[in-house]
């Protein structure tokens, strides 16, 4: 459906810290591209530049051959999953995953129906009215999980969405996360800094080992 | 036998602590329940030598004298208006400042906020005289813009400050998600940031309020038309039948009824006050 793609991205911060030095990158919708490095190689830094929360000092992003390198982050059409999940503590689950289909103004009906259809594939059905502060690790990570879902965007971007889980946790979300998002057609750019995730993640993705 | 002694050790810090809660509580409320008792005791036990404490006859005549023979719901709602529109004024305008100087690329931020705090440190007073000239020179006198525009001004520097310290404590991963679900700067501050600081908004407004509506040296200098007196103006200027005669009961009376909606106002928020809504906003 889309193709993300980036042409020389550099960020510059001062003349010894560039954590992105001219990346050109292409991913197709059926692609998994997993950026693996260590910390501070500015893998976040990237994915910040893609979603256009920071600005690159040179190079393009582009969606389908149209460049948003100077577009908001709300009019990209893209969906981010962060670290610390960011959800929004006032709201409930249900609201939280709504946020974004409510700012469109699309119909309340189709809204219900798609909340309801994302929380029933990540068992969040019986914790729909529950605030972020009353659920755990593991159930706040899929509420997020299901907040990029909802949208149906046209590129996902993942930074380290494991990392807060333990190691069973872990082990079995990542299965999850494989299954559900080999049935989207959307680029999806998956940063981790584990090198087990990033194998068996990318079995037939790509996987770019940055620095 | 450590078990018993440790009780009675607690025992004992149960009975200091609450000892010494009581007697703040007596030295904070003794002028307050002095002003209190003072309002409900006919005129004769108030002059008499020695005092009378704790009267054996009461009266709340003091209380309507206040409302029928002067217009105090009037002086009220002065007050209440003022002290609101500042308020409401100084948060609305305070608010989003405080958020460009914390999160946005704002040119000579530090020197912004260098002069916002030197300005928290400047005595009021010394505001006087300048503004007296500024309302003269705008017609202002008589006029509750005289009033609100300066409790408004005095207020801010506090507000933006206390409402900084708030914005810096937010995660910034919050403010990213909802730029990425598609808010605009405007809803991300109603629908995000200000349920998330109303403890904030809350606690300085409550501050603004309580100055505006004690406020006295402006308000008995810019409003001297009788019908837009505020509540310390007018309670200050209570006079007796004769020029030898202070009217200690209608006083005290005002006083109580100038305190009031302060103690009102701090209980109904208090919850609001105290609770930190933050939780669970990023992992725990
Ligand atoms: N505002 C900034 N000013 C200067 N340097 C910065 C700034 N933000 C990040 N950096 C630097 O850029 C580099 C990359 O940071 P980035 O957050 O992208 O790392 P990362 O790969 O995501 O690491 P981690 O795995 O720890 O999350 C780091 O060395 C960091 O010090
Ligand atoms: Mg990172």
């Amino acid at each position: 459906m889309a193709i993300l793609e980036l042409k020389n991205l550099n960020k510059t911060y001062s003349p010894t810290s560039i954590p992105v030095k001219d990346l050109s990158l292409t991913v197709r919708d059926d692609e998994f591209l997993t950026l693996l490095g260590p910390s501070g190689c500015g893998k976040s830094t990237t994915l910040r530049a893609i979603a256009g929360l920071d600005q690159p000092t040179r190079g393009q992003v582009l969606v389908d051959g149209h460049d948003v390198t100077r577009m908001r982050p709300g009019d990209r059409n893209m969906a981010m999953v962060f670290q610390s999940y960011a959800l929004y503590p006032h709201m409930n689950a249900e609201a939280n995953i709504a946020a974004s289909l409510r700012l469109k103004q699309i119909d309340a009906g189709e809204i219900m129906g798609r909340v309801r259809a994302v929380s029933a594939k990540l068992g969040l059905d019986e914790l729909l009215d529950r605030k972020p502060g009353q659920l755990s690790g593991g159930q706040r990570q899929r509420v997020a999980l299901a907040r990029a879902l909802v949208r149906q965007p046209a590129v996902f971007l993942l930074d380290e969405p494991l990392s807060n889980l333990d190691a069973l946790l872990r082990e079995q979300v990542r299965a999850e996360l494989k299954q559900i998002f080999e049935a989207q057609a959307a680029p999806v750019v998956y940063v981790t800094h584990d090198q087990t995730e990033a194998m068996t993640l990318r079995r037939r993705w790509r996987c770019y080992a940055m620095a | 036998m450590t078990d018993q002694s440790s009780h009675s050790l607690l025992a004992w810090q149960r009975i200091a602590l609450g000892l010494a809660i009581a007697a703040l509580l007596i030295f904070c409320l003794a002028p307050i329940f002095w002003q209190f008792l003072t309002s409900v005791k006919v005129n004769a036990d108030i002059e008499t030598t020695p005092n009378i404490y704790f009267p054996s006859r009461y009266t709340l005549s003091h209380y309507t004298e206040l409302f029928a023979r002067r217009p105090f719901w009037n002086y009220l709602l002065n007050s209440g208006f003022i002290s609101i529109a500042s308020t409401l004024l100084c948060l609305a305008i305070g608010t989003p400042a405080a958020y460009s100087l914390t999160r946005q690329p704002v040119p000579s931020k530090n020197i912004i906020l260098g002069v916002i705090l030197i300005v928290t440190l400047f005595p009021y007073i010394l505001l006087f005289l300048g503004l007296l000239e500024i309302a003269r020179a705008f017609g202002l006198g008589n006029n509750y813009l005289a009033l609100i525009v300066p409790y408004t001004a005095i207020n801010l520097p506090l507000t933006i400050l206390v409402m900084r310290s708030f914005f810096q404590q937010l995660p910034q991963d919050l403010e990213d998600a909802a730029k990425i679900d598609g808010y605009n700067i405007g809803q991300m501050l109603l629908q995000i940031l200000l349920p998330l600081t109303l403890p904030a908004l809350v606690t300085t407004g409550i501050l603004t309020f309580i100055f505006a509506w004690n406020e006295f040296l402006f308000a008995l200098t810019f409003m001297t038309e009788e019908a837009l007196k505020t509540i310390p103006v007018a309670t200050a200027q209570l006079s007796g039948a004769s020029q030898f005669e202070t009217p200690y009961g209608p006083i005290a009376a005002a006083t109580v009824v100038g305190t009031i909606p302060l103690v009102v106002l701090v209980l109904f928020f208090q919850r609001k006050i105290v609770q930190g809504l933050t939780a669970g906003a990023v992992k725990g």
